[in-house]
């Protein structure tokens, strides 16, 4: 049975019908408006205080301030509100009655903020557009653990967690010399972070478990998008991965047989309790010539912006050597550095 | 990136529905520059004046509030001699369900209405606060006449 005023609708002919209709529909999407970004509600999401709002916008205004933007009442922590908040009757409203406008909507979205979130090798097997995290030094194969507090930064780990979980981190440059104004305020190379666990804390910070997955070069350093940096960047893979030439191999696997050698000695009059810490952090002395020489790249006890360096090598060859050279200037600067419980890297 | 959705709709709304005293224009080469002109309220020392000031969106709007400024020279309690605001919603009471619009209109009220007991321009706070007992006093409307001085002086065509 319909209800008499959509009968009367009906009888005045079709014309009329679908006019009003859409004017109801116009009428409606002004009505179903974010506050925040001003498009129609997408994944409606309503606060203790009765006020609704995206939930991507409210999830970002609760990074910056943890009352409502509307009326300024406290709201509760992110589990909390985007449990229990999800407004069920209303997307299924702005689904059935504006499904043009739901449609674009989530058209936008995807393009907007999902696709620079989702890195996909194959579908971009020379480089992509990557959202970048300066923070640190990671090389491929090494883990790293974050503590995500800044709000932009909040956002860049959530939009990559329901992506790939992958986003570019760089190296910041040390604050003296100051950069140049054309200059990049991060490093040229960095790496890929695969984000392998993540724990949301009650009041919207992160605790991450990253781990480095391959290394780039930034091509060109793009506008930041809504706070943080994006930047194109192409992958650089090592030369001697690429290039199988026999005698090169040979080399580079002497080099590898030494620095094993090496670090086994390092590892055999090192401190036990120091062994063990590194080894819960960046795993055993690994398999393979080129995990091998990020590994020791990494537990190398020298500033950040030294190892850097190690970073921007094509090839493993060179890692190793450049490795080596510093422990050879370890060694001459203090007999037996490595039994040193107290350094705060190895 | 793309400039969001949001300004683009702003900048649209401040043309079609334009707000009584208010004119904000973006510039063409960066549309989240803003050219303002605030027309001085009527009943208040700043009636007859028109008020330039500029406004802009930094990347994180509407996360973040937008920079806002007097260029014109303003004799007002809470406006100091570069021309910065002290208002609550620029700073510490932002949200990101005010826009460019409320932003303005909560200037053109703070005009109408100085608060002396949170003043950036402290001399001009007391100066103000002293006129205004007087004024009681004598039982006469204030007459903030060095505020109207400044508005004739730099805020008259």
């Amino acid at each position: 049975m319909e209800a008499p005023g959509v009968s009367a609708t009906h009888s005045a002919g079709d014309a009329t019908g679908s006019d009003l209709l859409a004017r109801w529909s116009t009428r409606l999407h002004s009505e179903l408006q974010c506050a925040i970004c001003h498009n129609l509600v997408y994944r409606p999401t309503i606060t203790p205080c009765g006020h609704t709002f995206c939930r991507s916008c409210l999830e970002r205004g609760h990074d910056h301030s943890q009352v409502c933007p509307s009326c300024r009442q406290p709201l509760p922590s992110p589990v909390a509100l985007f449990t229990y908040g999800r407004h069920h009757l209303l997307t299924a409203l702005t689904r059935r009655w504006l499904s043009h406008e739901y449609h674009e909507r989530i058209l936008h979205v995807q393009t907007e903020e999902v696709h620079a979130h989702r890195i996909d090798y194959a579908q971009h097997p020379n480089g992509a557009l990557l959202p970048i995290f300066v923070c640190t030094l990671v090389f491929p194969g090494m883990p790293c653990y974050l503590h995500i507090f800044e709000p932009r930064y909040r956002l860049l780990l959530r939009r990559c967690w329901v992506g790939s979980r992958r986003f570019g981190m760089i190296c910041g440059r040390p604050s003296q010399p100051e950069p140049a104004p054309d200059q990049l305020p991060y490093r040229e190379y960095g790496t890929v972070l695969i984000i392998e666990k993540m724990r949301f804390l009650p009041d919207g910070r992160m605790m991450v478990l990253s781990r480095g997955e391959r290394r780039f070069r930034v091509v060109h350093a793009e506008p930041q998008l809504d706070g943080y940096n994006m930047a194109t960047v192409a992958w650089i893979d090592d030369l001697d991965i690429i290039d199988l030439q026999q005698r090169q191999q040979q080399y580079t696997e002497t080099l590898h047989h030494i620095m094993r050698q090496r670090l086994l000695h390092y590892r055999r009059f090192a401190d036990q309790a120091l062994c063990e810490r590194i080894a819960k952090v960046y795993g055993p002395i690994p398999e393979g010539a080129q995990a091998l020489s990020y590994w020791a790249a990494s537990i190398v006890p020298l500033d950040r912006y030294i190892r850097y360096e190690a970073l921007t090598l094509p090839s493993i060859r060179q890692r190793l050597l450049l490795t080596s050279s510093w422990l050879d200037t370890l060694d001459q600067h203090r007999n037996w550095w490595w039994l040193d419980s107290a350094c705060s890297i190895m | 990136m793309a400039i969001p959705k949001r300004i683009t709709k702003e900048i649209g709304r401040l043309v079609s529905e334009p707000v009584p005293g208010i004119e904000a224009k973006s510039h063409e080469e960066n549309i989240r520059y803003f050219d303002v002109t605030i027309t001085g309220p009527v009943q208040s020392p700043f009636e007859g004046g028109a008020f330039k000031l500029e406004l802009f969106l930094p990347d994180e709007y509407p996360m973040a509030p937008p920079k806002v400024r007097f260029l014109t020279k303003i004799y007002h309690p809470n406006i100091d001699k570069l021309g910065r605001i002290c208002l609550d919603i620029l700073k510490d009471k932002w949200s990101p369900a005010l826009q460019i619009r409320t932003v303005l209109l909560s200037i053109q009220a703070l005009l109408s209405a100085p608060n002396p007991d949170d003043p950036l321009a402290n001399d001009v706070a007391q100066n103000w606060k002293e006129d205004e007992q007087g004024a009681i006093a004598k039982g006469t409307l204030a007459p903030w006449s060095a505020s109207r001085e400044w508005t004739q002086l730099y805020a008259s065509n």
